[in-house]
């Protein structure tokens, strides 16, 4: 039995955990509350309102003023997520993280479905009592069932089908509410005739393949609640090909002095996890919007493998200075590919100054695991407070009575 | 421009221009080498801005002048050409090269020379000069050890210094050191010293290598430039490169004087024992581990590529200890102490170890001394 742990509006319920003042209230989440920007979730209490995580946040808040925006922290997010994992390795080794807010879990062979679902309804008063956050959980004989049983019944909701509940629940439903059927597909599914679950599963195998190729049987079988797709427990899972940060600017900004803040925040957030994750790569990735949305990538090869914050910052700054025209930009983003597992720090450095900034960037690191992402800085990377009198981001939580006038 | 130059001639210099020769560059005459005619012969230069390789070759010129050619492809070219003289001309703003006395010819468009970038004067406040063959050993026994960091300049080149008494050439990259001395009298250069980039070192020491006279070496003034210039043979080799800014680390306080054990050993021996076993090391940490025990030097490895053990007699009698180091710095080291038998001494297993030829070396006013740092061993402590 496989379980799909979906947690119910994720972001918004952690903020509402965060700030008793949320509680009860319609929050949105979203990039940056000042200006521009995209609903990044809802909670439950916007949703009446018609509030859908992805809208412009112009719209959200022209169909919900009463909702408070909240600027997203996707440090504190994947932090909880990770909490979240452990949580669940307590009732299964077998643990897959699908997204921030969804993971599968695998139970032992022989676990029937009340069985399955009476776990799930633990792991759900767990997840409220450690976390006060609420959870939807589908059970099912595979992840297929799985996950589409978890968006059954929301928010806090438990749904447990085996492939003949799957199929009464589904057949009469729309196409488009298979996992893997989007509207496009969707759309070509009913020029064939094909308008509900139930179409699909008794659709003639050839007729299906002939339109959507390979695709066409699998989807057939996934209509039936058939799956085998494996669950692949995270500690298996494959190696990272490129770790990398970017972010969206408040304001467009053609000032070198916050740009280069921002590259350095950049660097240091995606050296930040991998050391985390026990990494260290030998390509630095530059990526830069401007303000036409034109997209500029550029990479360097370092002469060796790091995880250094100082050398990554160096190198796309370099290749910062040789591809900006000076206009204003709207994105900016670094990343490292390249990717080995290794700790570097394992050899030792002739020089006093090696040795010290490698011990600096330890303590950092272990500041920051202790106090969170924001507890310390690059001090380079305050340009953004400066500047904005705001940090984006929530790369470091600014306290109203802080702000440097300037 | 018009001349007649034996194909080996031409072929040389322009062979050797291009080693300074961009290999991308947004500058398309950064990818041609300037070819300069005038009573003393042939001059083709190349250069990439930081380093410029210049060649003098003999020939007869009948008409002076000046043409950028495409590096790469006149070197293909003309590498090709048959033995025997050829005539170089400019015809139509295109260089043609006849050979075989008649039996061919090829042609190749031309650049703008007036456009070439302009070389700068190098005007010496210091000169020096050594031998060939021992320059080309100082460089060999220290640039393996420069980093190529970017974000450490000064750390990318080989460190120059000299007094009354000697020359030293020290480079590293914070993990390893090699240092080689040669005794003279080398008072033109300071303790302060030059830093000179590994790349030009690279051209440099394949001239020392092939010289017929010794090397001069000039320093500008101002310290930001420096010349190596030699006879080969027939031919005069210059090399011009921009200097690395300083300050270089205090080198001196990290090589420990006074490590309490010493280890010897047949230096081939140790050689060929490292070379097997890193094959199973990690691809990034290179990681072999030293068991020194008395009178023997285990080297080993174990990855989840495969393990190896390789026992190495040796003199050894301190304490039992456990080494970690990176294979690529052993073996370089190794490689490049040329007596039989090398000297290890060691202090702890996170402590610099320095390396030592053990006995003289061939050469009796010379001198060569190497520091490896350890890997840290997942139980090592202290």
């Amino acid at each position: 039995m496989i379980l799909l742990i979906d947690m119910d509006a994720f972001f918004a319920s952690v903020e509402q955990a965060h700030h008793p003042r949320l509680r009860g209230k319609p929050v949105i989440v979203c990039g940056d509350p000042s200006r521009r920007g995209v609903v990044t979730a809802a909670s439950y209490e916007a949703r009446p309102f018609g509030v859908r995580a992805g809208m412009p946040l112009a719209e959200a808040r022209r169909l919900c003023p009463q909702a408070e925006t909240v600027e997203g922290n996707p440090g504190k997010y994947i932090a909880l997520s990770v909490r979240l994992l452990d949580l669940y390795l307590t009732y299964s080794p077998d643990v897959e993280p699908f997204s921030v807010d969804e993971a599968f879990v695998g139970l032992a062979k022989g676990v029937t479905l009340d069985e399955a679902e009476e776990i799930a309804g633990r792991i759900q008063s767990a997840i409220e009592e450690r976390f006060s956050l609420g959870a939807s959980i589908g059970i099912g004989p595979n992840k297929l069932v799985a996950k589409m049983a978890s968006g059954v019944r929301k928010p806090r909701g438990r749904t447990a089908l085996d492939e003949d509940g799957f199929r009464s629940v589904f057949w009469p439903r729309e196409v488009q509410e298979m996992w893997g059927v989007g509207p496009r597909l969707a759309e070509r599914m009913r020029s064939l005739g094909i308008q509900t679950v139930g179409d699909l599963a008794r659709a003639p195998e050839s007729a299906l393949e002939a339109a959507f190729g390979v695709i066409g049987p699998q989807l057939r079988e996934a209509a039936w609640g058939r799956d085998d797709t494996p669950l692949v427990p995270y500690h298996q899972t494959v190696a990272p090909k490129s770790m990398g940060h970017e972010v969206t600017l408040t304001l467009d900004s053609g000032d070198p002095a916050f740009l280069e803040g921002t590259l350095l925040r950049l660097s240091d957030q995606v050296t930040r996890r991998l050391r985390a994750d026990g990494y260290s790569g030998r390509i630095v990735t530059l990526k830069l919007r401007n303000h036409r949305f034109e997209t500029c990538t550029r990479q360097q090869a370092l002469s060796s493998h790091t995880d250094d914050p100082q050398r990554v910052f160096e190198v796309a700054r370099e290749l910062w200075r040789l591809n900006w025209k000076g206009g204003p930009l709207r994105l900016l983003g670094v990343s490292v590919s390249g990717l080995e597992r290794v700790a570097t720090e394992n050899q030792c450095e002739l020089f006093d100054g090696d040795r010290r900034s490698r011990s600096l960037i330890e303590a950092l690191d272990r500041m920051r695991d202790k106090f969170g992402e924001a507890s310390v800085v690059p001090a380079g990377a305050l340009t953004h407070e400066i500047k904005l009198r705001h940090v984006p981001f929530g790369a470091i939580s600014t306290h109203p009575g802080n702000e440097r006038r300037s | 421009m018009e001349l007649t130059i034996e194909q080996g001639d031409l072929a040389f210099a322009v062979g050797r221009a291009l080693g300074s020769v961009s290999t991308k560059s947004p500058l398309p005459l950064l990818c041609c080498v300037l070819l300069e005619a005038d009573k003393s012969g042939l001059r083709v230069t190349g250069t990439d801005l930081d380093v410029t390789t210049s060649v003098l070759v003999p020939c007869t010129v009948s008409t002076p002048g000046r043409a950028a050619v495409s590096a790469r492809h006149f070197n293909e070219v003309v590498r090709k050409m048959p033995r025997g003289t050829l005539t170089l001309s400019i015809v139509n703003r295109q260089c043609e090269v006849k050979y075989g006395a008649g039996v061919g010819w090829s042609r190749f468009p031309v650049q703008d020379a007036a456009e070439f970038p302009r070389i700068p004067e190098l005007r010496a406040e210091t000169k020096l000069s050594l031998p060939g063959d021992a320059l080309a050993r100082l460089i060999g026994r220290t640039a393996y050890a420069a980093s190529n960091e970017e974000t450490r300049p000064q750390l990318n080149g080989v460190l120059i210094q000299g007094n009354d008494k000697q020359v030293v050439f020290v480079s590293t990259d914070g993990h390893r050191l090699g240092k080689a001395v040669r005794k003279g009298a080398f008072g033109g250069l300071s303790k302060e010293g030059v830093i000179v980039p590994s790349r030009a070192l690279q051209a440099v020491s394949r001239t020392a290598e092939e010289a017929t006279s010794p090397v001069d070496i000039e320093i500008a003034a101002g310290k930001n430039q420096a010349g190596f210039s030699a006879q080969v043979g027939e031919y005069r080799v210059q090399i011009l490169t921009r200097l690395l800014e300083g300050p270089y680390p205090n080198y001196e306080q990290v090589i420990p004087r006074g490590n309490p054990h010493t280890l010897s050993a047949r230096r081939l021996d140790l050689l060929d024992a490292v070379d097997i076993v890193a094959s199973h090391a990690d691809n990034i940490t290179r990681q072999v581990r030293f068991s020194v025990r008395k009178n023997q030097v285990g080297v080993s490895s174990a990855t989840e590529l495969g393990a190896g053990e390789h026992a190495v007699e040796a003199k050894y009698s301190g304490d039992d200890i456990e080494i970690g180091y990176n294979a690529t710095y052993l073996l370089d080291i190794l490689k490049c102490i040329p007596t039989e038998e090398v000297a290890f001494h060691l202090n702890t297993a996170l402590a610099a170890g320095v390396v030592e030829p053990a006995g003289a070396l061939p050469q009796a006013d010379e001198e060569l001394l190497c520091l490896i740092m350890p890997l840290r061993l997942p139980e090592a402590s202290g």
